[in-house]
């Protein structure tokens, strides 16, 4: 397949990203204007990293890569009214766990198509992106000796599998609150060829520390999510051994149909993690790809965080 | 924020209150927003973002009071015209 051609963008080495633009030009063209903004903002080493995920994302599809670009524009439909919903009401439509287990985690069809189109998200939104791109480039890099990690909610395992092609990676606890979830990961993670290092344990981080003495823990995209994020962060300080390091990624005003809190600053995040005996190393903010004369407001927040 | 009072007649009175409220929002955009065609995705075009067009279809609401669910509407209906049919085939 000849690389599609997008203004300023050289996709020519970057063949599985390119992959997933055709498709994206083939089932929705009138999003081509977005996606080229997007990769033309981006460097080489970034563009590089956005093609290995697409190769990851090709892999965990197993080739149903139309349907996943359908998942995705449901994504973006579902991302738009939860947003508006909530400048609307000042509120999320769930505003508890249960509720959006009730309404969205339950319902296996539903969850599948949300969790595919969240997928790509990862490839064409910035703000999904960036977070694994400093994961890989800035957190993991931080270990010089060999390190065990935990990731809560592993999803798909992309963080997961970055992690464990490391040759100083002995190993990676996910923690689910959800059993299906967890054999999901793992799923994932076999057709990686990592699944021999990932460890699945089901339980809940705002109950109790899944494991001691852990050098690194990963929590992305789950601050907004849980019942308690406060005793969330408590239990991730108490699963670290001192100087452990933490890579956590939370979405700062913008709403998902699966949040259930919004944060309003990263400053807010910052006070938790200060009072549950976390020192920030370093953070970053990944912005929506700007438009111009438009405005981003919400970001993801990205914190490396040391236990001390 | 309503910087102009729309009277619900006509789409060119639709497309009128769309580009005063995009103009209010974004007084640098001026020539651009005032360019726009009808037909123009406002998103895919990359005039405005999405938080923008969320506080249009939030403007649009409050002036019409019809309300806007923007996961019906289909993603290359974001333009003036996909807007107004969607605002006057639920007003009729």
């Amino acid at each position: 397949m000849a690389a599609p051609s997008l203004t300023g963008v050289d996709l020519t080495a970057a063949p599985s990203l390119a992959r997933f633009v055709e498709l994206i030009r083939e089932r929705w063209p009138t999003h081509m204007a977005f996606v080229g903004r997007n990769l033309a903002a981006r460097s080489n080493a970034e563009i590089r990293f956005l093609d290995d995920m697409a190769r990851r994302i090709l892999i965990v599809s197993e080739g149903r890569t139309l349907a996943a670009i359908d998942s995705y524009r449901d994504v973006c439909a579902q991302y738009l009214r939860a947003e508006m919903e909530y400048r609307k009401k000042k509120r999320y439509v769930n505003d508890k766990f249960d509720d959006v287990v009730s309404s969205l985690y339950d319902h296996s069809d539903r969850m599948n198509s949300y969790m595919t189109g969240l997928l790509l998200s990862v490839i064409f939104w910035w703000q999904n992106s960036g977070p694994y791109y400093f994961l890989k480039t800035e957190f993991l890099t931080m270990f010089d000796e060999a390190f065990a990690l935990v990731e809560v909610g592993p999803g798909h395992g992309l963080g997961s599998s970055l992690a464990l092609e490391l040759p100083n990676c002995t190993g990676i606890t996910g923690l689910d609150i959800s059993a299906e979830s967890i054999a999901m990961t793992q799923a994932c993670l076999r057709r990686f060829g990592h699944a021999d290092r990932f460890f699945g344990k089901v339980g809940d981080i705002c109950v109790d520390a899944p494991v001691r003495d852990a050098d690194g823990m990963v929590i992305s995209q789950v601050l907004e999510i849980v019942s308690d994020p406060v005793s969330a962060l408590r239990n991730a300080r108490a699963s670290l051994r001192d100087g452990g390091l933490l890579f956590l990624n939370a979405p700062v005003n913008f709403a998902a149909p699966d949040h259930i809190r919004r944060w309003g600053s990263a400053d807010e995040i910052d006070a938790i993690l200060d009072r549950v005996g976390f020192k920030l190393v370093k953070q970053k903010r990944y912005a929506p790809s700007s438009i111009a004369g438009g405005e981003t407001q919400g970001y993801s927040y990205v914190a490396v965080c040391s236990a001390v | 924020m309503k910087e102009c009072e729309w009277t619900m007649d006509s789409e060119r009175a639709f497309e009128a209150f769309v580009k005063s409220y995009l103009g209010s929002r974004m007084p640098e955009m001026e020539a651009s927003i005032a360019a726009l065609e009808s037909q123009t995705n406002l998103i895919g075009s990359g005039v405005i973002d999405s938080f923008i067009f969320i506080d249009l279809c939030l403007a649009i609401e409050e002036e019409s009071r019809v309300p806007l669910d923007v996961a019906e509407i289909d993603f290359d209906q974001f333009s003036i015209s996909g807007l107004w049919s969607y605002v006057s085939a639920r007003r009729s």
